[in-house]
């Protein structure tokens, strides 16, 4: 007698439910999305296993050869940063050298050249218009070779004078 | 052991659970476009969760505990909690009566399951059939007898799909047949013998 009620509402439940179905349209429009949508972003994992195993043995690298990989492309990075500090410092020292010599150069001048220098130094300032404008305003002022003689001049004179 | 169903797999699932998917969610949402969003949603979490498929119980059970929980979800989504059902409404006014009244599983969700059961039946219209007694009942009941009357299924399996205990599903079953068949005798349905006998 207790399964009457049973069957009663087993039943019922065939009565109301079992005119539920899914059309195809429904099961297309959904497959359409499944395969639009697909796995969520933190899932990727998931169509990864459906990928065939043969395909990720080809393509996977064992841990010995990454290592090695690794080393190698570190040993590489490490000389060619030695190489480089090694020229940087070899060019700075060879640059040096020669600072010096133009010291001894610019010690060891001529007072002669140096009026030939400034001479050729006003021509050429005598073509230039910019210039020419410049060499107007600087007539007042003495030209180097000139203070340089006078100072020579009053020299020999002090040096006549202590000597008389 | 875990296992991931791919695209084809869940091809396959939708051409066998399709209908029973569709059920579940028209059994519990009521409304037929509700339903169908529901399902696709179902197939949908299928793809994206399934790696969390243990294998331990068959893939049906897995498929039908998601579409419950999917289903939950859209009836504690703020749609269908603050838009109650135009019909409803009606029928509230045409029998002078509050949509509360009518459908208090629906409407006052504050109440805990047993008192929204004992306020459903002790107000229940007269008219209503077993289905609508059956529609009205809180989602904890509705799950058991579903399952157990609709899917055929054995109480371990039941408690497998609803997270709960085999003693829990028996009692709740024992509870609804009881308040069901106090309610169809209320209505004439059921003789006073076959009521006494069934429990």
């Amino acid at each position: 007698m207790k399964n009457l009620f049973d069957q009663q509402l087993n039943e019922t439940f065939n009565e109301n439910l079992e005119s539920i179905h899914a059309s195809d349209e429904l099961k297309a429009k959904l497959m359409k999305r499944l395969s639009q949508e697909g796995p969520s972003k933190s899932n990727r994992t998931t169509t990864l296993t459906a990928i065939a195993p043969d395909f990720v043995l080809k393509n996977h690298t064992p841990k010995s050869k990454r290592l090695a990989l690794i080393v190698s492309t570190l040993v590489a990075a490490s000389l060619l940063l030695i190489s480089s500090v090694v020229t940087a410092f070899w060019t700075k020292t060879n640059k040096a050298e020669p600072s010096v010599e133009v010291e001894t150069v610019v010690t060891t001048l001529d007072v002669n050249n140096i009026q030939d220098d400034v001479t050729l130094c006003d021509s050429e300032q005598d073509n230039n218009p910019i210039s020419r404008r410049s060499s107007d305003l600087s007539k007042n002022l003495v030209p180097r070779s000139e203070q340089l003689k006078s100072q020579a001049n009053t020299f020999s004179y002090n040096s006549r004078a202590r000597r008389v | 052991m875990s296992r991931s169903f791919s695209l084809p797999d869940i091809e396959e699932l939708v051409e066998c659970y399709s209908d029973d998917v569709l059920k579940i969610c028209t059994y519990y949402l009521g409304k037929r476009s509700l339903a169908e969003d529901a399902y696709q949603d179902v197939f949908l979490k299928v793809l994206r969760k399934s790696d969390t498929f243990d294998g331990k119980c068959p893939p049906k059970y897995w498929l039908l505990s998601i579409a419950r929980n999917v289903c939950k979800d859209y009836l504690k989504s703020a749609w269908s909690t603050k838009i109650s059902s135009f019909d409803y409404l009606k029928e509230a006014e045409g029998e002078k009566a509050s949509v509360s009244e009518l459908h208090p599983s629906r409407i006052t969700p504050s109440v805990d399951g047993r008192q929204q059961e004992d306020l459903y039946f002790d107000r229940q219209p007269p008219e209503g059939d077993l289905w609508d007694a059956i529609n009205a009942l809180p989602d904890a009941y509705k799950d058991v007898v579903l399952y157990k009357y609709y899917f055929d299924m054995d109480n371990a399996a039941i408690a497998k799909v609803c997270k709960i205990t085999e003693s829990s599903v028996r009692s709740r079953l024992f509870r609804v047949r009881k308040k069901l068949i106090k309610f169809e005798k209320r209505n004439g349905r059921l003789p006073g013998e076959l009521h006494e006998k069934s429990i």
